[in-house]
């Protein structure tokens, strides 16, 4: 995206990871609700993966962990529309860049997941998925940009 | 122009705090030894410098947003999915093997009310509302006809060997059924498990209830009067 600035791309990125933590907040507490209705059929399931094994790490839904993490890339990204460029030791686009690599490496790793052992696949947790990729591809550009 | 204090190369003076704090973070430099208060005072009120929003990245952006909110919507609500009878309708006929063996037509209960469930043998809410239906059946058992059929949404694949197990580990005895062909999940729009529908003993749809009841037993029992005097 060469015609996008700075601004542009953290605004994106900014409003990608507020649909992220909706979409997650939504995951979250659709894993705790007794009814299953994000399901299309067998294989385009989000019930079949909310009850798998992998749904929760540790005892804390997986969803949890995406409110999480798209809420601290929303964080980031305000506070570098506010004209911050460093936090701690590196530069907020660093920061930008390592949340974004973590969320998209899990958001592939539970893909993978979902494809060859759960055999289902959730389709709120691939939007999830694109959200990653999506701020990734921004996070990426971002030193670039002027 | 002055010199930075760590690394000695030329900054303008309005960016010579956000160099030194960018360039050498671990540096101590009091910068007071270097710009003057009016200088500081001018270089603060340039800095920090917000990156620019565009009109076309506002465009952009706005794109992007109706295009992902539309998605997620889509997502959620799925409206592509069957609707099924409303009420006041017909129920959809269909035949099902049932798990005792043979098969089960939704006519042949034509005479009768019927409490007719798709449930999954996986799903956590069907095996809660097994034991309420088994309480609403042991009331109504004499005036209602009772058929469950799994839809087979969630978990482990349903077959007819596992609805017999679920029917027998939960006690409850009426016709369990498998949708092997989706045809009744389409016909009746299920989308989730449990979902109830309630017949009166015309096939017409009474009343439908997805997910757990909310009113429990007493809800069942509402319904099914409503089905039974209708």
């Amino acid at each position: 995206m060469p015609t996008l600035s700075r601004g542009d791309r953290l605004l994106l990125v900014a409003a990608l990871s507020a649909f992220g933590v909706v979409n997650a907040a939504y995951l979250t507490w659709y894993a705790a609700a007794s009814a299953s209705w994000c399901d299309l059929d067998a294989y385009f399931s989000c019930s079949k993966v909310r009850d798998s094994a992998w749904s929760a790490v540790g005892g804390v839904p997986t969803a949890t962990v995406g409110v999480a993490g798209f809420a601290i890339l929303l964080a980031l990204a305000v506070l570098a529309l506010r004209g911050m460029e460093r936090l701690g030791p590196w530069s907020l686009d660093r920061w930008l860049l390592l949340f974004a690599l973590a969320g998209a490496g899990v958001g592939a790793g539970l893909t993978v997941v979902e494809v060859f052992v759960i055999q289902a696949i959730c389709i709120l947790c691939v939007f999830g998925f694109a959200l990653d990729l999506a701020i990734l591809g921004l996070a990426v550009t971002l030193p670039r940009a002027d | 122009m002055k010199k930075c204090p760590v690394c000695g190369v030329s900054v303008k003076v309005e960016n010579l705090e956000r160099h030194v704090g960018n360039q050498h973070p671990h540096a101590t430099v009091d910068l007071d030894r270097v710009l003057t208060a009016g200088e500081r005072r001018a270089a603060r009120g340039k800095s920090p410098t917000r990156p620019a929003v565009t009109a076309r990245g506002i465009a952009v952006i706005s794109t992007v947003v109706i295009v992902v909110a539309l998605l997620f919507a889509i997502a959620v609500l799925n409206p592509f999915r069957g609707t099924g009878p409303g009420v006041g309708q017909y129920a959809p006929e269909f035949t099902v093997p049932t798990s005792a063996g043979g098969e089960v037509t939704l006519s042949t209960y034509r005479g009768t009310p019927v409490l007719l469930e798709f449930m999954d043998v996986d799903c956590g809410a069907c095996q809660q509302e097994a034991g309420v239906l088994r309480y609403v059946h042991e009331n109504y058992s004499a005036s209602v006809e009772f058929l469950s059929v799994s839809v087979d949404f969630v978990g482990e694949a349903d077959t007819l060997d596992r609805i017999q197990a679920f029917r027998t580990s939960h006690g409850t005895p009426w016709t369990h059924a498998l949708d092997r062909d989706r045809v009744a999940r389409n016909a009746y729009g299920v989308y989730s498990t449990p979902t109830t529908f309630f017949l009166d003993r015309n096939g017409v749809v009474v009343h439908m209830i997805r997910g757990s009841a909310p009113g429990g037993v007493d809800a069942y029992g509402e319904w099914l009067d409503k089905a039974i005097r209708a």
